[in-house]
């Protein structure tokens, strides 16, 4: 039997709540979402001067409206050691999604720690560390006063190419501004370290071997070049799925002829035709439907898959 | 935050639906979605009757089902899909399986389509009487 939550109403976020604008946990992409949290005794109403968006919630909103939220972006949580409400929702202000979520960053709220709601109770609250034959909680300060004695200790056994750090990375998204921005201030500027890796490569680079070598480097481009490319070429990888935002929003736009203004003012009197993306790969994916589902009854087949 | 005490009475997460006749088991063909609105008309939704017994599926044949017809992802009205009884999301790819009881099959929404509780009376008139998931555009499902 299908999963229904037999939700039939949210607390409604009150006029004055406190209010945060962030990037996404999750992937690369770096979306911007809204994160209001209240306190859990109250909530806002339907008036539009009491709640957070102004307008009449007694209303059924429009579509892309940005007076609503799914129960997945609503949890309670505590913050400063009192039970808050949450909700955390897509920005429609931010360039990089322009107010659409993804099923994992609209999915925040209710993947966070919550012991009202029992969501997400397996997450950890405490640094480890292994210590005494266990792994153990500890303090922040705890935990980095010891990474701050070994690597010191390295160094001085070994000098500094002793030194190996396997780290975070995606910066601006997944966790960017706590783990990556933070390590990598330190690894790559104040220590400057030679060896060191990130999450899942055996080093610093791209997870397709020799692709920079090719001098083709990854993630070398702003979204915006998608809005404005004459073709994108799209190697063994499913956009739609894998960086949902970055296609719908940058993507989408210049396949069926959104960015046509911002192409003009770009590329003035040079021609300029609705973007093409040329899929290369074995599977159909959802990337391939979206573009021909988007392409349809308009224009001839909006690209040319080679399948191997 | 509100200055003041809070002056709302405190609600349920559910709300008190009503019970409102959508259409007759006679208007219905199968396979073709009949344009209706619950719980009330700024909020669009179909019927379909499927031809065979499906979850949640009622009359005489267990397979008329209805749900809401905006996107639950970004809010888009939906189109009817025969060849594999699907509401499809024209905004961003989303399809939801009307024969299981609105479980999205690929989509960026993040909860499966409101599914209306119906019953059929001994006339034929198909009512609906609630809701199994937060309608779009709305904070509550009743206005």
């Amino acid at each position: 039997m299908v999963y229904k939550r037999q939700i039939g109403r949210l607390p409604i976020v009150p006029r004055t709540p406190n209010s945060t604008t962030s990037p996404c946990h999750y992937c690369i992409v770096g979306c911007g979402y809204k994160a209001y949290t209240w306190d859990a005794r109250y909530e806002g109403w339907t008036d539009p001067k009491a709640n957070a968006f102004g307008v009449d919630l007694g209303k059924q909103q429009v579509q892309d409206t940005e007076a609503w939220y799914a129960p997945s972006m609503y949890n309670v949580v505590r913050q400063d050691g009192r039970d808050v409400h949450i909700v955390i929702k897509p920005d429609k202000g931010c360039v990089v999604n322009s107010g659409l979520g993804s099923v994992r960053g609209a999915r925040m709220a209710e993947m966070s720690h919550s012991k009202t709601r029992g969501t997400q109770l397996q997450r950890l609250t405490d640094p480890l560390v292994w210590r005494y034959g266990q792994i153990q909680p500890t303090s922040w300060d705890d935990a980095l006063d010891l990474v701050a004695r070994v690597t010191a200790a390295v160094i001085a056994e070994q000098g500094e190419d002793g030194l190996f750090v396997s780290a975070f990375d995606h910066g601006g998204a997944g966790g960017g501004y706590e783990n990556t921005w933070g390590t990598g201030k330190l690894y790559f500027e104040a220590m400057k370290v030679r060896n060191i890796r990130i999450h899942n490569r055996p080093a610093y680079n791209s997870e397709v071997h020799g692709s920079r070598d090719m001098g083709v480097g990854e993630l070398n481009n702003c979204y915006e070049d998608a809005e404005l490319a004459d073709t994108i070429v799209c190697v063994g990888n499913n956009p739609l799925e894998a960086q949902t935002n970055y296609f719908l929003n940058h993507w989408m736009p210049n396949l069926n002829g959104m960015s046509a203004a911002k192409k003009k003012a770009t590329f003035g009197d040079e021609p300029n035709e609705r973007g093409r993306i040329v899929f290369v790969d074995p599977r159909r994916t959802v990337s391939v439907n979206a573009c021909e589902t988007a392409g349809k009854d308009k224009r001839p087949p909006p690209r040319d898959r080679v399948r191997n | 935050m509100p200055a003041g005490p809070a002056r709302a009475a405190p609600t349920a997460a559910l709300v008190k639906y009503p019970s409102n006749r959508l259409g007759n088991v006679s208007e219905l063909k199968v396979n073709e979605a009949l344009d209706v609105a619950y719980p009330d008309q700024d909020a669009p939704g179909v019927l379909l009757k499927l031809g065979k017994p499906v979850e949640g599926g009622v009359g005489p044949d267990s397979d008329i089902v209805g749900f809401a017809a905006l996107c639950p992802h970004k809010g888009f009205y939906m189109n009817y899909r025969p060849d594999d009884r699907t509401l499809n999301c024209p905004g961003h790819f989303s399809r939801f399986d009307c024969e299981k009881g609105g479980q999205q099959v690929w989509g960026h929404a993040t909860q499966n389509l409101p599914q209306y509780a119906l019953r059929v009376d001994e006339k034929g008139d198909i009512y609906a009487e609630g809701v199994d998931e937060l309608l779009y555009g709305r904070l509550s499902n009743t206005l």
